[in-house]
């Protein structure tokens, strides 16, 4: 069989890509600690969120030096707690749920973006950089107030942040 | 082979198999005879058989025909309507993104337009504008006088302007579905959708499903039957090997959306839970069911825009496509590893990071034929001399979209990068490169074949201003949207940094849209004033449906095509054939493709009313029932309206398929040229199994929904959603039933052969007994259940209590459905039984066998799962 050089060019090339993407994918999760939506974040009954240890009353946790963790629910058509509040240079891991239909999750500016699905809990970790205010939308239709969901994550200097007010609504 | 024993080949019925009580393949005696017409030449005098059709300006012809010809145009007008229809509301759409925020339309308008939009150009415009091609082109490419059921094909045409016009009504009852095309459960449950119009949606996607999975049946029961002698699979053109990759994705992945469909439909109409909250498996088992169907889709719709583009590229380049084995190789590569890619629309949900990482390898893999495709159609082009016709320009345009379209999919096959691109305009830029993209072909297609479906020439020019304005229209309309790509899906707010993409954007989608009023001007001009064309406007052209005149007559050819000394050569750099004698250019096609012998049936009559009629009552029925809603149907008048329209369309519905039965109408018969790998199966068997094939899929993922919920439940923990009354005996005593009727059947053959008239009737009067008695032992067993009082069901076990009994009801449901079908279908056969059909004739008790084993079967997959395990 004859095949043109470009071909095996292109077809090296394309390998390589592959070999490339699986090779991002392994260093971002094992190399910098990209830690990705997976199924760890375990199950939930969305109809009884209110007697759920976390997320009956979201908001967020001190659980180390310089580490939280933001419980959030969502529903339509509002992110609970709204704003979200969490100290600069810290590193936050976000468990979201939904109360209700499928909800997106994005938080404009960082790698948090993730479908909330009712039963399910996402669980993605952001590593906060300087104070500043970042939008949540919500990306997927949840019904007629879809437009209107959206949330604020606004990250405070260290020396402002008041763990009791911390994310609480 | 007379009178009313051989009623009919094509007597389908729907939804329902199309069990045959007649149609056997005549031997017919020597249907070739040598008078040779000259080879290859365009003949003079076409001969004209109307077919008992009236003629094409009478506005009867075009609810009777039955001919490919006319369903392949009626197909093509109506997907254009629906392009303007769709088209309109992405106007809309691009109108209120003019800028940030609600301007234009509210916000719940805005979120039915998109939804609509997405819905409309997937469904009712895309498949059907291929479909319009298909239906004219492929039998003639294969050299076939019809579709293997041509009042079958009717029907899916039928189905499909019916589903359509419910589509449209939809909008006129609250609120058409508002909920995004991809429907994401919950929200597309009552609780969150409640509007009327909601379920009038789904269930005009069902008739749709209904409509492509008939149109499957009957696509692939031709192109494996029906092709000329010499026409092996090999030598198939190119595009109709694009079509028979495609119907075949067609019937799996179709069914699998049949299955979603009817599941949603059950829970809005009946009340019962799969995609409730209650389940804890439920937003997943949609997301699931919907990608695997949903994947493939995206390749349905872009294989018949590919096998456009080749055959454009082949005849404006005046070559044979470089590496023709290799892509159709990788097409069937493409077709086959399509339904392990779905998960990559769920990267961002819980499914675990190791199957991700497989499925992104998959993804991306699949990226590797598409490759090779698209350096074939480069390939051709350096090899060959082009010729900047319009088709070649849109198929050229659609090749350099569709590279930019696949290999911005391929940063979304990444699960690294779908973290971050996932829900943004970078996916929608994306999809519309690919999906418009394929447009792009299928508008080359449609110039392409306009001489040879009108007999007139377009005008070139305006032909040349269509496709500047739709190139430059287009990538004004999406390259922004991969600028802009931060942009949140489905969302009417941005942020103001990006209201200049947006604007850009909006400008090319009205550029884009007045482009295609060019296209319309043209050729609907054209059609009534162009240039007259012979049957080869275009030298070089390959295939066969160019060696016939334009428009082709209704038998397409003047006798009995055959390849057997030809092959598929092409003439190369405009050289004359080197062993032709075929005079340059002109059918040139197919060197050798002799014509030879001719067969007649004059008188037959190919005109039936019946398919339209039923496809009246399909719509009826549905139109009636979407007023249904979780098992009550709207107060008062509304209320009546609702179920007086069901039944009316009840009957109607019914009445047109005795009447269909009864109606006198001979398909094509066999035996034909080429029919590997299926020589001895009878076309109607064929397309039997083939729509077994497809109801296995049904099965399949109903069985998997319930698989499915009970694993997210926890398989034990489901012990406690089922009440005590529920015991194995009413399964097993029905077990008992169905197999002795199965038997019954088998029976039934024998005394068919046998020429004993009261021993078929007897023996099937014993099926339908057994059958009955299967029935009515279900009935007891559900009303028993219905009507529990325990501790645990105060209010009885009925299919909306929680998620095992949605999932028991609706199973066994579905299948006690398919067993009324059987009996309706057997009960009309004792009636033909005790008038002396099948006497020495026993294959239309053996098609009915087929199916009532088949339903047998089912069976015996659903008692142990529902009643023992």
């Amino acid at each position: 069989m004859h095949i043109h050089q470009y071909e095996k060019l292109w077809l090296g090339m394309s390998l390589l890509l592959i070999v490339g993407f699986i090779a991002t994918i392994t260093y971002g999760a094992v190399g910098v600690g990209v830690t990705m939506i997976d199924d760890s974040g375990g199950n939930v009954d969305p109809n009884a969120l209110d007697e759920h240890p976390e997320f009956s009353d979201p908001g967020v946790e001190k659980v180390g030096e310089n580490e939280y963790e933001a419980y959030v629910v969502a529903r339509q058509f509002i992110f609970q707690p709204d704003p979200i509040v969490v100290p600069a240079n810290s590193t936050v891991t976000f468990y979201v749920t939904s109360a209700d239909v499928v909800h997106g999750f994005s938080v404009v500016g960082t790698n948090a973006n993730t479908m909330v699905i009712p039963g399910e809990v996402a669980e993605v970790t952001v590593e906060v950089g300087e104070p500043g205010e970042y939008g949540i939308v919500c990306h997927e239709y949840c019904g007629a107030g879809h437009h209107s969901m959206e949330g604020m994550l606004r990250v405070v200097p260290e020396g402002e942040y008041n763990s009791s007010d911390g994310g609480e609504q | 082979m007379t009178d009313d024993e051989h009623e009919t080949t094509a007597d389908g019925t729907g939804e329902e198999p199309p069990v045959s009580d007649g149609g056997t393949a005549s031997d017919g005696g020597a249907i070739v005879d040598d008078d040779g017409l000259p080879a290859g030449g365009v003949p003079d005098t076409p001969h004209e058989d109307d077919h008992g059709l009236p003629p094409t300006h009478s506005i009867r012809r075009w609810f009777v025909t039955t001919n490919h010809k006319d369903i392949g145009l009626l197909y093509t007008v109506t997907a254009l309507f629906f392009l303007i229809f769709g088209g309109l509301l992405a106007l809309l759409m691009r109108l209120e993104l003019w800028a940030p925020g609600a301007n234009v339309m509210s916000a719940a308008s805005y979120n039915q337009a998109v939804s609509a939009h997405g819905l409309v150009m997937v469904f009712w415009f895309l498949s059907p504008l291929a479909f319009g091609f298909a239906n004219y082109v492929v039998p003639l490419q294969i050299g076939a006088k019809d579709l293997a059921f041509p009042r079958l094909n009717a029907l899916s045409y039928w189905f499909y302007l019916f589903s359509g016009i419910l589509m449209g009504i939809s909008f006129f009852q609250g609120s058409t579905f508002n909920g995004g095309w991809t429907m994401y459960a919950p929200l597309n449950t009552p609780v969150y959708t409640p509007e009327i119009g909601g379920t009038t949606t789904v269930l005009a996607l069902i008739l749709f499903v209904a409509s492509a999975t008939v149109g499957s049946v009957n696509f692939l029961t031709t192109m494996h039957r029906m092709r000329a002698e010499g026409m092996t699979l090999r030598r198939m053109p190119i595009f109709t090997w694009s079509i028979l990759l495609t119907v075949w994705m067609m019937l799996f992945a179709f069914a699998a959306l049949l299955a979603a469909l009817m599941l949603l439909s059950s829970d809005r109409l009946i009340g019962t839970g799969y995609f409730a909250e209650s389940s804890p498996g439920g937003a997943m088992l949609w997301a699931h069911l919907f990608w695997f169907f949903g994947h493939p889709e995206v390749y349905i719709v872009f294989f018949p825009a590919l096998g456009a583009m080749a055959e454009i590229f082949q005849t404006f380049c005046g070559r044979r496509i470089v590496g023709r084995k290799w892509f159709i190789g990788a097409m069937l590569l493409v077709a086959i590893q399509s339904f392990v890619v779905w998960m990559h629309h769920m990267f961002l949900t819980s499914i675990n990071l190791e199957i991700k990482t497989l499925f992104m390898a998959t993804t991306i893999g699949i990226s590797l034929p598409f490759d090779l495709m698209v350096f074939s159609l480069i390939y051709t082009m350096l090899k060959g001399k082009i010729r900047f016709k319009t088709p070649f320009l849109f198929g050229f345009g659609a090749l350099v979209l569709f590279i930019l379209g696949g290999i911005t999919g391929v940063f979304l096959g990444a699960v690294v990068l779908d973290y971050t691109l996932r829900g943004t305009y970078w996916v929608v830029a994306h999809f519309h490169y690919v999906m418009v993209g394929g447009v792009t072909g299928l508008v080359g297609g449609l110039y392409y074949w306009f001489p040879k479906m009108t007999g007139r020439m377009y005008d070139e020019t305006l032909g040349k201003v269509h496709f500047a304005m739709y190139f430059v229209g287009f990538n004004l309309l999406y390259f922004p949207m991969f600028l802009a790509w931060e942009t949140p899906r489905r969302v009417f707010e941005y942020a103001p940094a990006l209201t200049g993409w947006h604007q850009l954007s909006t400008v090319g989608a009205f550029l884009l849209g007045s482009s295609f009023l060019v296209m319309f001007y043209n050729l609907f001009k054209s059609a009534f004033v162009g240039e007259e064309v012979d049957g080869q406007p275009w030298d070089f052209a390959s295939t066969a449906e160019w060696t016939v005149p334009s428009p082709p007559p209704l038998e397409n050819f003047p006798g009995v095509p055959t390849y057997a000394s030809g092959r598929l050569e092409f003439d190369d750099g405009g050289s004359a054939q080197t062993d032709g004698g075929a005079v340059h250019g002109k059918a040139a096609a197919l060197p050798g493709s002799e014509v030879t012998g001719t067969e007649h049936e004059g008188g037959e009559s190919h005109a039936s009313i019946w398919p339209f009629v039923l496809g009246v009552g399909a719509f009826l029925v549905l139109l009636g029932l979407s007023g249904l809603q979780r098992g009550y149907f709207p107060e008062g008048t509304m209320g009546g309206m609702y179920i007086g329209t069901a039944v009316v369309g009840g009957v109607v519905a019914f009445g047109s398929l005795v009447a269909m039965t009864r109606e006198r109408f001979h398909g094509p018969e066999g035996p034909f040229g080429e029919s590997w790998p299926f020589t001895t199966v009878e076309n109607t068997k064929l397309g039997l199994w083939i729509f077994l094939a497809s109801d296995v899929i049904l099965f399949g993922a109903f069985i998997g929904a319930y698989v499915f919920s009970r694993v997210a439940y926890g398989w034990t923990d489901w012990h406690h959603l089922i009440p005590e009354a529920h015991v194995v005996l009413p399964g097993l005593i029905n077990t008992y039933l169905l197999l002795t009727s199965s038997f019954a059947v088998v029976i039934a053959m024998e005394f068919a052969e046998r020429e004993n008239r009261l021993g078929v009737v007897g023996s099937l009067v014993a099926t339908v007994g057994l059958g009955i008695g299967f029935l009515v032992n279900k009935g007891i067993e559900w009303q028993h259940l219905f009507h529990i009082h325990t501790e645990a069901f105060p209010a009885g076990w009925d299919p909306g209590t929680n998620i095992a009994s949605t999932t028991f009801y609706v199973t066994t449901g579905l299948h006690a459905l398919h067993v009324i079908v059987g009996l309706v279908i057997a009960g009309y056969m004792i009636l033909r039984a005790w008038n002396g059909a099948y006497m020495g004739d026993d294959e239309p008790i053996e098609y009915f066998g087929l199916y009532w084993h088949f339903v047998d079967i089912v069976w015996l997959f659903l008692f142990p799962l529902f009643y023992i395990v």
